[in-house]
């Protein structure tokens, strides 16, 4: 199983990079030529490929990060779901944090996710577009003094995702015994320690990341925002 | 939206995740605490502990094990059996054979307690479980590659 382990996790990096290099030389060499005739579409297909590209780069990113060994509830796939949702939109953050979690759930060192991963997928969904909507509410450059913000947002988040996997345990407890909403509470008061720690580390990378990295993203990428 | 309201949404949003985490946090160890109590009552507990080595063969127990109240399933094992373990830092003690049967590819050794309900995986490290009395134990040695795990038979 490890053996399967440690090819798969290269693997899956090598197959991601080979589609963003491939996704880069489609845009360099084919797309240049054919739309070349009309500048606008042009631009726009332009901007769509990049825009995979970086999110197929970016999905490999999560799933190296989520595959190496960490502290315990140290992860940064809900940090990058929702900087990308704040960079290119909810869709694509959702998206973002949807594969990384489908393909986790198969591949996570701490085992299969079995039934809780169509909860963690939607958790992770909602923290992705949950990205996009804060990016709507906040116009123009971000300022360090809105940190507070992202800190704020990244507890809040990390606790609903909690939350929603948690539902997933709770299906999975219920019974003749517990109705679901004592399995709700059994299941939320059992994981709450891990919760904590898993929402101090989020709040810690929320506040410290996102705003630096959201204004290095569009400095480099000064072109989106002007598309 | 204004900055006033702005600021009360945020504040309300913090506010909220720290009222319930709080709250989950105070009932967590309120109930931890009266599991202690419990286990704590008497000074000495009897407990019951069984050994599978997953080769087929009915598993070895070991019934009426007396061991000091408010002593870990880690310590229970110590008594009935020999066993390495590897402590990880927040995570607690990881028993890596028992009786020179050790974890190989994706067999573990993995507790389980017995319940009113049947059989209940243990859901953390063998050395932060009290054992309590009358309480039964199961270790098992077997493929963790498989999901869910297979309960002992």
């Amino acid at each position: 199983m490890r053996l399967f382990l440690r090819l798969l996790v290269p693997l899956t990096s090598f197959l991601h990079c080979s589609y963003s290099y491939l996704s880069v030389f489609k845009w360099l060499v084919c797309e240049r030529l054919i739309w070349m005739d009309n500048p606008s579409n042009t631009w726009r297909r332009t901007m769509q490929t990049v825009k995979l590209a970086l999110l197929s780069v970016l999905t490999a990113l999560c799933l190296g990060l989520q595959l190496v060994p960490r502290p315990m509830n140290l992860e940064f796939t809900s940090l990058l779901s929702f900087v990308t949702g704040m960079l290119f939109g909810s869709l694509f953050g959702a998206g973002l944090g949807a594969s990384v979690m489908f393909i986790n759930g198969f591949l996570s060192p701490y085992g299969p996710a079995g039934s809780i991963l169509p909860f963690q997928i939607v958790g992770m969904v909602i923290v992705g577009a949950a990205g996009g909507i804060y990016r709507r509410m906040s116009v123009g450059k971000l300022s360090l003094g809105n940190a507070l913000e992202p800190l704020v947002l990244g507890a809040f988040l990390t606790f609903v995702y909690d939350v929603v996997t948690n539902v997933g345990t709770a299906l999975f407890l219920q019974g003749p015994v517990l109705s679901f909403p004592q399995a709700l509470v059994a299941a939320l008061v059992a994981g709450v320690i891990p919760s904590i720690m898993h929402v101090a580390w989020n709040s810690i990378l929320f506040g410290a990341v996102t705003v630096p990295l959201v204004n290095a993203v569009q400095k480099a990428f000064v072109w989106r925002w002007q598309a | 939206m204004s900055i006033r309201r702005r600021t009360m949404l945020f504040a309300v949003l913090g506010l909220l995740t720290w009222g319930l985490l709080a709250s989950l946090a105070v009932l967590y160890y309120y109930s931890s605490y009266n599991d202690l109590i419990a286990k704590t009552q008497k000074p000495m507990v009897l407990i019951n502990i069984g050994v599978n080595y997953g080769n087929g063969t009915p598993a070895q127990w070991f019934n009426q094990t007396r061991i000091r109240a408010g002593s870990t399933l880690l310590n229970a094992t110590m008594l009935v059996a020999d066993i390495e373990y590897t402590v990880f830092p927040g995570s607690g003690a990881f028993v890596d054979s028992i009786n020179n049967l050790t974890k190989t590819g994706s067999y573990y050794w993995l507790w389980w307690m017995h319940t009113t309900y049947g059989w209940y995986q243990g859901q953390v490290a063998c050395d932060r479980y009290i054992v309590g009395d009358n309480e039964t134990y199961y270790w098992y040695y077997e493929d963790t590659s498989v999901y869910p795990a297979a309960s002992p038979p």
